[in-house]
């Protein structure tokens, strides 16, 4: 039982706009990251340029949700109120199978036991609380240690 | 051109109250904490001519100078990113200005009040967009997830952390001033308490305190003229590996404290021993910001304290971490966890104490006295004083 989150989950773009492709892609259901439109390298999302040739120029692709648990946390306190998860909730890190980047997002799932390993797919979901989706994971089954 | 040697610290105040009951507001702390430090170094404040802090904090050198009436002001610098990883960068700042001829006689601070500075546990002003979304809000989330890694995957025991946290409380035991004291904890008692973030219990994490800590640093020439005693810097560095933790959870050296490029073996440690000329293993006593216990565990495996991985169950034991007769005494005045927690800076004047003779849980000879400032954060920073017999 949890009280009814009234306050906005911060999700949606950056001030600059310059993630906005990310936050529009998951509310076209898809994962979109950012990817070097001079030299082709993927980057993980909030950096301003690519760090492998120094251009500015950015692609937006659709890459697959699914991965492996690098590592992982369970908050046993509330510490953001407008969190429209209950506590305690498990944090993963996710080490995508497709592209050399790694992805924050709830584990979802009653009472989650994760291990770094763990296999896991993307979830779009949208929170009542929030002006943008947010990407989540799921357990697959199977692991990739 | 090298810092060893070159400057040394000659007074220090470390004032600490309870979270959110400083009598006065932070710029009176910071204000009381120069003096005390200027009375401690028998100078007058008006012979300072340089300020240092780090992460942040709101009181300027040209304000301070002013309030105090120094009589001209040389240097005034702020470690830029970090937070309290650049604790011991203050300092090689100080030093780095004083060697230099910019300045002559410079003091590395820190003040934190509650009343003003908030610092509750979420940091929304910090994370962003990234982050949020997934409840990950606050310094212990981004150190809990490369401390769980360090755990599980590097294979360092959970023991490692808990008897750090046990030896600081040992040490407490012995100090009238930290708030750990008249509180022993046992191993029982650290099982038992709450996870916060899972991997850390709530003796994991440290505590938060008003309070205000100053180092004066002069050369070391003018330090042997006072004929006070004085702690040399030997060496200090400040950094991180290219891209390290920036708000970022997608560097190569994850499980680091972020003292050492795992693939290179550089860094911020490595440059410190080379500076010094002194090896990990001639240390005779070690204070390490634990922000929490994991992070300062991955400290003392960067700075070469300690092994990686399941061997680093031998050297940490609560008896070689506890003082006078520990192999590695570490946090002896209680630190972080069990003293008191003014942005880690108490634990430089710790580092002080023990070159001068003069801890609660004095090693029986320390020649060479290791401050290691916060770890897995962005910038991080180590200091390592010496007595004049090093130098």
């Amino acid at each position: 039982m949890t009280a009814a989150v009234t306050e906005t989950l911060p999700a949606g773009p950056a001030a600059d706009e310059s993630d906005r492709p990310f936050w529009e892609g998951l509310r076209d259901d898809q994962l979109l990251l950012p990817r070097c439109g001079a030299c082709g390298q993927w980057r993980p999302l909030g950096r301003a340029m690519c760090a492998a040739c120094w251009s500015f120029d950015t692609d937006w692709a659709p890459v697959d949700a699914a991965g492996a648990i690098h590592t992982w946390v369970r908050s046993a306190r509330a510490f953001m109120s407008e969190l429209d998860v209950p506590v305690p909730y498990v944090t993963v890190l996710v080490r995508l199978d497709q592209v050399p980047v790694r992805l924050l997002g709830i584990l979802l799932g009653d009472d989650p036991r994760p291990a770094i390993g763990d296999r896991v797919t993307g979830v779009i979901q949208q929170p009542s609380n929030a002006e943008w989706p947010v990407l989540r994971w799921r357990a697959a089954g199977g692991e990739d240690r | 051109m090298s810092l060893r040697g070159t400057t040394a610290v000659v007074g220090v105040a470390d004032i600490h109250h309870p979270r959110g009951k400083a009598p006065g507001g932070e710029r009176e702390l910071v204000l009381q904490g120069i003096l005390e430090a200027c009375a401690d170094a028998g100078i007058s404040p008006r012979d300072i001519d340089g300020f240092t802090s780090y992460a942040g904090g709101d009181h300027s050198g040209p304000v301070l100078a002013a309030d105090l009436g120094v009589r001209e002001l040389r240097w005034s610098s702020m470690v830029w990113g970090g937070g309290g990883g650049g604790a011991a960068a203050a300092i090689g700042a100080a030093a780095a200005a004083v060697t230099t001829g910019q300045a002559e006689c410079v003091v590395a601070f820190r003040g934190m009040s509650q009343r003003e500075t908030g610092r509750r546990g979420y940091a929304k002003y910090y994370f962003d967009n990234n982050y949020l979304p997934h409840g990950v809000a606050t310094p212990a989330h981004v150190c809990a997830l490369r401390t769980q890694r360090m755990l599980e995957h590097d294979g360092v025991p959970r023991s490692a952390m808990r008897n750090l946290v046990l030896a600081a409380y040992r040490h407490a035991q012995n100090n009238p001033g930290a708030a750990g004291y008249g509180k022993p904890l046992d191993e029982a008692g650290y099982d038992a308490s709450p996870f916060i973030v899972e991997p850390f219990h709530l003796f994991d994490c440290s505590r938060e305190n008003d309070g205000a800590v100053a180092l004066i640093v002069v050369s070391a020439e003018r330090a042997r003229a006072m004929g006070r005693p004085a702690a040399y810097v030997l060496g200090a560095a400040q950094g991180a590996p290219g891209g390290y933790s920036a708000l970022n959870e997608n560097d190569e050296p994850y499980t680091s404290a972020g003292f050492v490029d795992s693939s290179s073996g550089a860094g911020v440690a490595s440059r410190l021993w080379a500076e010094a000329r002194v090896k990990p293993a001639e240390v005779d006593v070690v204070q390490v910001y634990e922000n929490f216990s994991g992070p300062a565990v991955a400290s003392l495996i960067d700075h070469g304290l300690c092994p990686p991985g399941p061997a680093a169950a031998e050297v940490m034991t609560v008896e070689n971490l506890t003082a006078p007769g520990g192999s590695l005494p570490v946090n002896t005045s209680g630190g972080n966890i069990a003293d008191s927690f003014v942005n880690g800076m108490g634990l430089a004047v710790e580092a002080v104490r023990q070159i001068r003779g003069t801890s609660t849980n004095q090693v029986d000879r320390a020649d060479t006295s290791l401050f290691i400032g916060g770890p897995m954060a962005p910038l991080v920073s180590s200091v390592l004083l010496g007595s004049e017999q090093t130098l």
